[in-house]
C-alpha cells in the first residue's frame, strides 16, 4: 500500500495539517498553504510526471515490382553513396564525390518516395547564383577572390527526406513570480508572490523534413529549408529523368530523433509564450507526447555545386525549388573586424563633423 | 623721463598682477584637495573670471557653526569677498559636518544660477561628491557655470561627446558586420520546427495559474538617501544690503 506525502512547494519539506488554522504548514520554511492549493499542486505534478512519448507511424510501402523494373540503384565504388535513377539513365558520376566509377545493380526492396518536388531552378540560374555569391558577399576570404571560382562539379540531385506530421500533446509546468514594492515608514517592502503555472494542450506540425541521406551534411540540408511541400507531386520514376537521386540510407526511426528535437523546441517555445505577466518564469516540468505521428519518404530538389581551393573541396547547395543558397566556405574574421572598424570610424567622423558644425551654428552649446 | 615712466608702468602692472593673484577662488578648509588640484581649480576659476567677470568661489568646511546651509553660505560668501568690488558671482559651499552642499549667488549669479531648475545643481555635483571625487565635482561646477555664460568651443564639445559617438559607431559597425556574416549563408543546423507549425493549431485545454505563497523582504531606507537628488528649490536673503540667492542639497 503506498502512502502520499504532501511536500512544500517552496522548499520541498513535508507539510503537516494544522487543525487550528485549517492550513497545511511547512515545519522547515514556515510557509502555510490552503489544503485545496496543495491538492491542486499534487494533481498537476502527478499529471505532468509522465515521460516524453514520441512514436511515429511510417508510411514506407516500398516499390512495386513494375517500378523496380524501371528503377536502378547504384552503389558508388569510391565513397559508398547509395544512388538510384530511372532505368534509362546512365549515371556518369557520383552525386557526392564526383567519381565516375558507379556500378549499376538491380533495384531491391527500397523505400519508395511518396512525393517529389520538381526542380524550379534551372542549371543556368544555379550557376549564376554561385557566381553572384562571390560578388555580393563581403566576408568571402581573399583565397576565393584571387582567381575565378571554377565550378568543379554541378549536380542536379533529388535528396531523400522523411516528412513528419504530428500533433504534440504537451503538459508544461512553470514556476512564476510577481514582484511589488511599496514604502512603509522607513522601510521599503518588497513582496514576491509565487505561482505554479500549468498549461496543457496540443500543437500540430505538418511536413517537417529530416534529411534521410547520410552523405548530405544535415547542416546543408537544413539550411536550405523550407521547401514548399504543397508543390509536391506523386512520385513516378520518370520524374528522375535528367537528375540523380540519392536513396534514403537513413531510416525513419533514426530521423525521428531529429524531428523530435525540433518538435520539442518549438512546442516548448509556443507554450512558454502563453505565460505572461510574471517577473520571472522558470520551467519546472515539460512533458510532450507525439500523437498521430506519421512519417513519409519524399524527394526534394537540390543543386549541389563543388569548387576546389588549395586541394580542399567546398560545397554550395541551392534549394532547387526556392533558390535558397547555403555553403560551407569559411568567413573572413579579418574582414569582419575591418568592416566593423571602418563603419565605426565613418560614424565617428560624421558625428564629429556634425558636433563641430552644430556648435558653430550655436545649436549645440 | 622715459625711464621713470617705464618704471611707473612696470610697478602698476606688477601691482595689478599681484592683485589678480591674490584673488583666491578655492578655500579648502576641510582639506579634501591636494596642492595640484587646488592650483588647477584656481586656474579654471581665474580663466572664467578673466573671460566673463563672474567670480566663482569653492569653499569646503567641517564646521558650519551650527547654522543652516543657507545662512552659513550667505554669511561666508558675504564675509569672504567684497560685494561692492565683486558684485557678480557664486560660492559653492560644501559642509562635511552636515553633508550639505549649497550655492550662494549674488548679482547676475541669482538669475544665472539660483532661478534655474532646482535639481540642476544636484545633477552637476551630487554624484561625484557622494563618490568622494571632490576635485571632479568642483571642476564640473566651474565648467557648468562657464557653459551657462560662454558657449563651449567646437573642440570642447568634441572632447565631451566623442566617446559616446565612438561607442555608437562601434555598435553600428558591429551590427553591420553581423548582417554581413548572416548574408554569407553559411550552413548551420535548424533547431526548431516553427516553419512547420500548422497555423492557429495551438489548442490549450488547461490554463491554470495557481497562487502558492508570498515572501516579503523589508529593507531599511538610509536616512541620507531620502534627500539624494533633492535640489531643495531656492531661497533668497540679504547680507549688508546685498541680495543673495541660494540652492543646495545633501550628498
Amino acid at each position: 500500500m503506498s502512502t502520499l506525502t504532501y511536500k512544500c512547494p517552496s522548499c520541498g519539506a513535508p507539510l503537516s495539517y494544522d487543525g487550528k488554522s485549517l492550513e497545511m504548514t511547512c515545519g522547515s520554511c514556515g510557509n502555510t498553504f490552503d489544503p485545496e492549493t496543495i491538492a491542486a499542486v499534487n494533481q498537476i505534478e502527478q499529471a505532468d510526471s509522465r515521460p516524453d512519448i514520441m512514436n511515429w507511424d511510417m508510411h514506407d510501402r516500398g516499390f512495386t515490382e513494375a517500378e523496380k523494373q524501371e528503377t536502378r540503384a547504384y552503389s558508388c565504388s569510391s565513397c559508398g553513396a547509395q544512388l538510384f535513377t530511372e532505368e534509362t539513365t546512365v549515371a556518369t558520376a557520383c552525386a557526392f564525390c564526383g567519381s565516375p566509377s558507379v556500378i549499376p545493380t538491380q533495384f531491391t526492396d527500397e523505400t519508395r518516395p511518396e512525393k517529389i518536388i520538381p526542380f524550379k531552378i534551372e542549371k543556368a540560374q544555379a550557376e549564376a547564383m554561385f557566381r553572384d555569391y562571390f560578388k555580393t558577399r563581403k566576408l568571402v576570404p581573399n583565397l576565393f577572390l584571387k582567381s575565378r571560382n571554377q565550378i568543379d562539379e554541378i549536380r542536379k540531385l533529388y535528396a531523400p527526406y522523411w516528412l513528419f506530421d504530428c500533433k504534440a500533446d504537451a503538459r508544461m509546468t512553470y514556476r512564476g513570480t510577481t514582484v511589488s514594492s511599496h514604502r512603509s515608514g522607513q522601510y521599503m517592502v518588497r513582496t514576491t508572490r509565487h505561482y505554479l503555472i500549468h498549461r496543457a494542450g496540443t500543437l500540430a506540425f505538418q511536413q517537417l523534413p529530416v534529411d534521410a541521406s547520410e552523405r548530405l551534411d544535415n547542416k546543408i540540408s537544413e539550411s536550405i529549408e523550407p521547401f514548399r511541400a504543397a508543390d509536391a507531386i506523386a512520385f513516378i520514376p520518370q520524374t528522375l529523368s535528367g537528375a540523380q537521386a540519392n536513396r534514403a540510407d537513413v531510416d525513419a526511426q533514426t530521423c525521428e530523433q531529429r524531428a523530435n528535437e525540433r518538435v520539442r523546441k518549438s512546442t516548448d517555445a509556443a507554450f512558454r509564450r502563453t505565460v505572461s505577466g510574471y517577473a520571472t518564469v522558470v520551467t519546472q516540468n515539460s512533458s510532450i507526447k507525439v500523437m498521430d505521428g506519421v512519417s513519409s519518404p519524399v524527394l526534394y530538389p537540390i543543386w549541389l555545386i563543388t569548387t576546389k581551393k588549395q586541394d580542399k573541396t567546398y560545397t554550395f547547395a541551392i534549394n532547387g525549388q526556392t533558390g535558397a543558397l547555403t555553403c560551407d566556405i569559411p568567413w573572413s574574421k579579418s574582414k569582419f573586424f575591418g568592416r566593423m572598424l571602418s563603419v565605426a570610424g565613418m560614424v565617428a567622423g560624421i558625428g564629429g563633423i556634425a558636433i563641430y558644425a552644430l556648435s558653430a551654428l550655436g545649436v549645440l552649446k | 623721463m622715459k625711464k621713470i615712466l617705464l618704471v611707473v608702468v612696470s610697478l602698476l602692472l606688477l601691482t595689478v598682477s599681484a592683485g589678480a593673484q591674490a584673488l583666491l577662488h578655492v578655500d579648502d578648509k576641510a582639506g579634501v584637495l591636494n596642492y595640484e588640484e587646488v592650483q588647477k581649480l584656481e586656474q579654471q576659476a581665474s580663466e572664467l573670471f578673466e573671460q566673463t567677470g563672474f567670480d566663482v568661489i569653492i569653499h569646503t568646511t567641517r564646521n558650519s557653526q551650527g547654522k543652516g546651509p543657507r545662512d552659513y553660505s550667505f554669511d561666508y560668501y558675504h564675509g569672504f569677498r567684497d560685494a561692492s568690488a565683486y558684485p557678480n558671482g557664486a560660492a559653492l559651499v560644501i559642509m562635511f559636518d552636515t553633508r550639505d552642499y549649497y550655492e550662494a549667488a549674488r548679482g547676475s549669479g541669482i538669475t544665472l544660477l539660483t532661478y534655474r531648475e532646482s535639481h540642476d545643481l544636484g545633477r552637476v555635483v551630487q554624484n561625484k561628491l557622494s563618490n568622494q571625487d571632490y576635485y571632479g565635482a568642483f571642476s564640473d561646477y566651474i565648467r557648468y557655470v562657464k557653459r551657462l555664460q560662454v558657449p563651449a568651443s567646437g573642440v570642447e564639445l568634441l572632447t565631451e561627446y566623442m566617446p559616446y559617438v565612438l561607442i555608437a559607431g562601434l555598435v553600428i559597425g558591429l551590427v553591420y558586420a553581423l548582417v554581413l556574416k548572416i548574408r554569407m549563408n553559411i550552413a548551420k543546423f535548424r533547431y526548431d520546427a516553427d516553419a512547420y507549425v500548422v497555423p492557429n493549431s495551438l489548442n490549450l485545454h488547461t490554463v491554470q495559474d495557481l497562487y502558492l505563497y508570498q515572501t516579503v523582504t523589508r529593507t531599511k531606507i538610509e536616512s541620507s538617501s531620502g534627500s539624494k537628488g533633492s535640489g531643495g528649490g531656492f531661497s533668497t536673503g540679504s547680507r549688508g544690503g546685498t541680495s543673495y540667492g541660494g540652492r543646495g542639497g545633501k550628498f
